[in-house]
């Protein structure tokens, strides 16, 4: 546990610089448009997370961790529980400093159940798009993996709508009935669906990784 | 004597070059130095050592450990110097330590920043402004803080002027008086290896030509100049390799003393590693 501890520290310095760019654009958003903060922090989080990948490339640190005494196994979950860390501080972040902010500003349009949804809904399709990121990145390397990443997401969208017109089709109802029988349990679903392929992803990258040479 | 690294018959293939059946002793208290062109198959073999590439045969055993089963154990116990990787330029000295307390069970900070101060090295900023030199001497202090028993660096010297080379040198000599101890380097700087390795072990083209003792080499090896009436006397077999040039042929001889029993050949040069080298890259039969 003390390497994943150190693998995650090691991501987590990396990026301290970044903070400094934070407090600035949170001060932009504090005047400006106080809601869009609660999608702001899951997304960059989520995408500053995913820059650790780059950092690795830069210096092929890589090839140096794999010289100390680690497994490639722990090197992945190291990764996943920082993007993971990051993502959930993101969601944290967005839903407290937003209401804090609309709070100290005495913001007429303050909502809290508004500001936990929207939080999480972007952290949800933050963790979405990472559960595909991860393995890209390990199988085709920082670099390479950020154009079939591009590739990617269009063919995750076209699958949602695809199975979204085949569900619609075989129910026989139409698309505004079909959204209104979600709603209830869209937050549940998401999750559901977030774990299961968060740990495909998980095991699908230590596959990958293992039969990588660095 | 023990060996604290021992490689049988190790193979690699790749679509473009290849590792073929390497096999290496180095005894305790020993330096090895590993020489040969840039794609010789001097960082193969080391990254085979570390198990970062899948080899396709051979058996590696660090203090007597096979590494693929005993990978921690192993790790735990040696240092290294990788020549183009390292764990981020993002981080400062202290950031690293931070990083490297977590990663080795005997990390140990006093002799880290011993060496980050010896080294004059700045505590609180970020490596990607510093010199190759600096860079290299941040990484060496990583690799020497955990009290490692061998020592395994890929062209440590590469990029350091005289001087940091004198001094680095001495580190590794200061290390390996520790008889339990033992370093394998590479470098293309075989007048570095000179100084300090008992053993030159030369790979070419993914094949070991030699693995000796240097003194040995140093003593015996010698180079035969001499004339193309001269040449055509000589056996093949006394010599290891050819080269002509516009009027003469030097000649790479494996023993000095003998040949010159043997020939009646008066110009027999004293061959060093780079020479030797030269030779068999460049020569012929």
């Amino acid at each position: 546990m003390k390497i994943i501890e150190g693998l995650m520290i090691k991501d987590f310095l990396n990026v301290k610089s970044y903070l400094k760019i934070f407090m600035l654009t949170l001060m932009i958003f504090i005047f400006f448009n106080t809601q869009m903060l609660t999608i702001f922090f899951p997304l960059c989080l989520g995408m500053v997370a995913i820059s650790s990948f780059n950092y690795d490339e830069l210096t092929k640190a890589n090839r140096f961790i794999l010289t100390l005494p680690v497994n490639k196994k722990e090197i992945i979950r190291a990764r996943y529980l920082y993007i993971f860390i990051m993502t959930l501080l993101g969601f944290i972040l967005g839903f407290t400093l937003t209401s804090l902010i609309q709070i100290v500003k005495q913001d007429s349009t303050f909502n809290v159940m508004q500001n936990l949804f929207t939080s999480a809904g972007a952290s949800i399709g933050m963790m979405l798009l990472q559960s595909f990121e991860i393995p890209i990145m390990y199988k085709f390397g920082a670099e390479k993996g950020r154009i079939i990443q591009s590739i990617g997401i269009i063919l995750i969208m076209l699958t949602i709508s695809g199975i979204a017109t085949f569900l619609i089709k075989i129910l026989n109802i139409s698309l505004v009935t079909f959204l209104e029988m979600l709603e209830n349990y869209i937050v549940y679903i998401a999750l559901v669906i977030i774990a299961i392929l968060y740990i495909c992803s998980y095991m699908l990258s230590i596959k990958i990784y293992k039969k990588i040479e660095v | 004597m023990e060996n604290i690294l021992e490689i049988k018959n190790l193979s690699k293939k790749y679509d473009d070059f290849k590792l073929e059946n390497i096999n290496l002793e180095l005894p305790k208290g020993m330096i090895m130095g590993l020489v040969g062109e840039n794609g010789a198959g001097k960082t193969t073999t080391i990254r085979s050592i570390l198990n970062m590439i899948n080899v396709d045969s051979g058996e590696i055993k660090i203090f007597g450990l096979d590494t693929k089963k005993h990978e921690k154990e192993v790790k735990e116990d040696i240092g290294i110097v990788l020549d183009d990787s390292f764990l981020s330029e993002y981080l400062t000295p202290k950031d690293i330590n931070k990083i490297m307390k977590k990663m080795y069970k005997n990390w140990d900070e006093k002799i880290y920043f011993n060496y980050i101060k010896e080294f004059d090295l700045p505590e609180n900023k970020i490596s990607k402004g510093f010199s190759n030199g600096m860079k290299m001497k941040l990484k060496i202090a990583v690799a020497l803080s955990h009290h490692p028993k061998f020592l395994i660096l890929d062209e440590p010297t590469a990029g350091l002027d005289p001087v940091a080379r004198n001094d680095l040198l001495d580190i590794f000599q200061d290390f390996i008086e520790d008889e339990e101890h033992g370093i394998l380097v590479s470098s293309h700087i075989t007048s570095d290896l000179e100084h300090i390795a008992d053993y030159i072990t030369f790979i070419n083209k993914g094949e070991i030509i030699f693995s000796k003792d240097k003194n040995e080499l140093i003593d015996n090896y010698g180079i035969v100049k001499c004339t193309e009436d001269e040449f055509k006397k000589i056996d093949k077999d006394d010599y290891l390799m050819m080269k002509k040039r516009k009027y003469e042929y030097d000649l790479l001889v494996e023993n000095k003393s003998e040949f010159k029993k043997k020939y009646d050949i008066d110009v027999i040069d004293n061959a060093n590693i780079e020479e030797i080298m030269v030779m068999y890259i460049k020569g012929g039969k």
